[in-house]
């Protein structure tokens, strides 16, 4: 199992190169087809931002977190890093059948189709993170020095993102079950993770315990530390350890199915 | 599967030896359903039917050596293949593989669907190492090889079976491989592409030290181009030795 550890570092670093020549592939097959190509990448989020901005703060008058803090802005720090976590979630679960080429006709290490898939959905989330910044710009909300945890924060998401993919793919491609599962959680973890609501809004003790442990609520919950609630996210180490936590334990299950199943990928695809 | 087996792979294309399997097994677990499939992947001890793809299989392919395969369908041909590209892991025994290879594998070399036949041509020229001067440098061979015409800008997706395996082949014989390896690549494609494959590889074999493993049910063509021959069947090696004493094998065993 250390040499499968060692390994998908090691074929990480020997592929640097063309892992980002296979992001860019990635990004050039998603635009593929529409003349407007890279603005879809701004207008779509837009459009769920306003969506749901007109259903919770006109409909259901909803409020953030921060008081000073215009719901708008509230809710696109948070709404947009989700758009990344869903893609990674269900797509990122299930790699190996998307780039079967990679598995059963060359030579290629499997956990680095991972690696360059997160890269291709994390340039679409940075330049998602436009319209984030349009939005705070317009709303005349400052930028204050917690933004600087903003970088450090994406880098945790897209590692963790990517460890994800790792544990879930080889899993997907054996039993197709799987992926449908992951595909069947995916709406409700977006209503449960408080994406659009404040998950400090909810009254019950243990509820709030239980949430902390969901790193898709670690990740919402500390981009709008950094741009709203401004408080550094290693002040709160009940927000913090959990998410450690779960990542060391997913890293550890990563590890040890790519070292157990990896080896059987190529024989199922 | 925590695999047992020892895999060496440099890119040493002065070793004397190319290939070399020892005591090489393949196992593939048959499961009964998709179901008992799932529960494997958290329950390993799930029954499974075991079908031996290699059956303790040993054999020394030198370097500029061409070695035809020969076997019926489900041999364990191509398996052997694959494990030498490194495309499957095997359960048990050592694998050695010294120099690059370059392989056509169930008719492909690995092009996506999507993208157009340019680009897979300039993505999986990355991905075997080459800088995009080399990649221009050869493209003009492999569109003059391959004959898809203005096919080329158009995503693959459309393409013909036969215009498929054409751009895979030239693809994979431009590469300037040390070790080639072709599966049932002269299977497909009209009489005149044929020709002009055969006459490709026999410029390559030719050349200097590029070893050949070459898969074929064509027993014309195996003897055309290989001085060895290995017939495999049930994954397990029956004979291996030079070609015509193995084609004469093969057709006594397959007639009877």
């Amino acid at each position: 199992m250390i040499q499968t550890f060692r390994g998908i570092f090691r074929d990480n670093w020997v592929w640097r190169s063309q892992i980002l020549r296979l992001a860019v592939t990635e990004l050039q097959k998603q635009i593929r087809g529409a003349a407007l190509g890279w603005i879809w990448l701004i207008v779509t989020p837009s459009v769920y931002v306003f969506v749901f901005w007109f259903a919770l703060k006109l409909g259901l008058k909803e409020a953030s977190s921060a008081d000073e803090i215009p719901f708008i802005v509230w809710l696109t720090v948070g709404l947009v890093p989700w758009f990344f976590m869903s893609s990674m979630l269900t797509t990122g679960s299930n790699v190996y059948t998307r780039y079967s080429f990679l598995v059963n006709r060359m030579r290629f290490p499997i956990p680095v189709i991972s690696s360059f898939f997160g890269v291709a959905e994390f340039l679409i989330f940075l330049i998602s993170q436009i319209v984030v910044f349009i939005v705070i710009i317009l709303s005349k909300v400052p930028f204050t020095i917690y933004a600087l945890q903003l970088p450090v924060l994406a880098i945790l998401m897209y590692f963790f993102w990517v460890v994800w993919s790792m544990l879930t793919s080889p899993l997907s491609a054996i039993s197709r079950d799987f992926h449908n599962l992951i595909k069947a959680l995916a709406t409700p973890l977006f209503w449960l993770s408080g994406i659009i609501f404040d998950v400090g809004n909810i009254e019950i003790t243990w509820l709030q315990v239980v949430m902390a442990f969901n790193p898709i609520t670690f990740f919402v919950t500390s981009f709008r530390a950094s741009l709203c609630d401004t408080y550094w996210v290693w002040d709160k180490p009940q927000l913090l350890l959990p998410f450690l936590g779960v990542f060391l334990v997913m890293f550890i299950l990563a590890v040890s199915v790519q070292h157990r199943l990896g080896p059987e990928v190529p024989d199922v695809l | 599967m925590s695999s047992k087996a020892t895999i060496i792979q440099t890119n040493d294309s002065t070793n004397p030896i190319a290939v070399r399997f020892a005591h090489v097994t393949k196992t593939y677990r048959l499961y009964k359903s998709d179901r008992q499939r799932l529960l494997s992947a958290v329950w390993p001890k799930t029954k499974y039917e075991k079908v031996e793809a290699n059956n303790d299989l040993s054999f020394t392919i030198k370097r500029g050596e061409s070695v035809a395969f020969l076997g019926s369908n489900g041999a364990g041909k191509s398996t052997a293949l694959k494990i030498t590209t490194g495309v499957c892991t095997p359960n048990s025994g050592t694998v050695e593989v010294h120099g690059r290879i370059s392989a056509l594998l169930d008719l492909s070399v690995g092009f996506d669907q999507l993208l157009t036949g340019r680009e897979n041509l300039i993505l999986r020229g990355h991905l075997w190492g080459l800088s995009t001067s080399e990649i221009n440098e050869i493209m003009p061979e492999i569109l003059d090889f391959a004959e898809v015409g203005q096919y080329i800008d158009q995503p693959m997706r459309t393409y013909s079976t036969g215009m498929r395996t054409r751009l895979g082949f030239a693809f994979a014989s431009s590469l300037k491989p040390d070790i080639l390896i072709l599966d049932e690549v002269l299977a497909v494609g009209d009489r005149r592409f044929s020709a002009k494959s055969l006459a490709r590889m026999q410029d390559i074999i030719n050349g200097d030290n590029v070893t050949m493993l070459f898969v074929t049910h064509s027993l014309d063509q195996a003897a055309k181009f290989c001085k060895r021959a290995i017939v495999i069947d049930h994954g397990r090696l029956l004979f291996d030795g030079p070609i015509d004493e193995g084609i004469e094998y093969y057709s006594k065993d397959s007639s009877s």
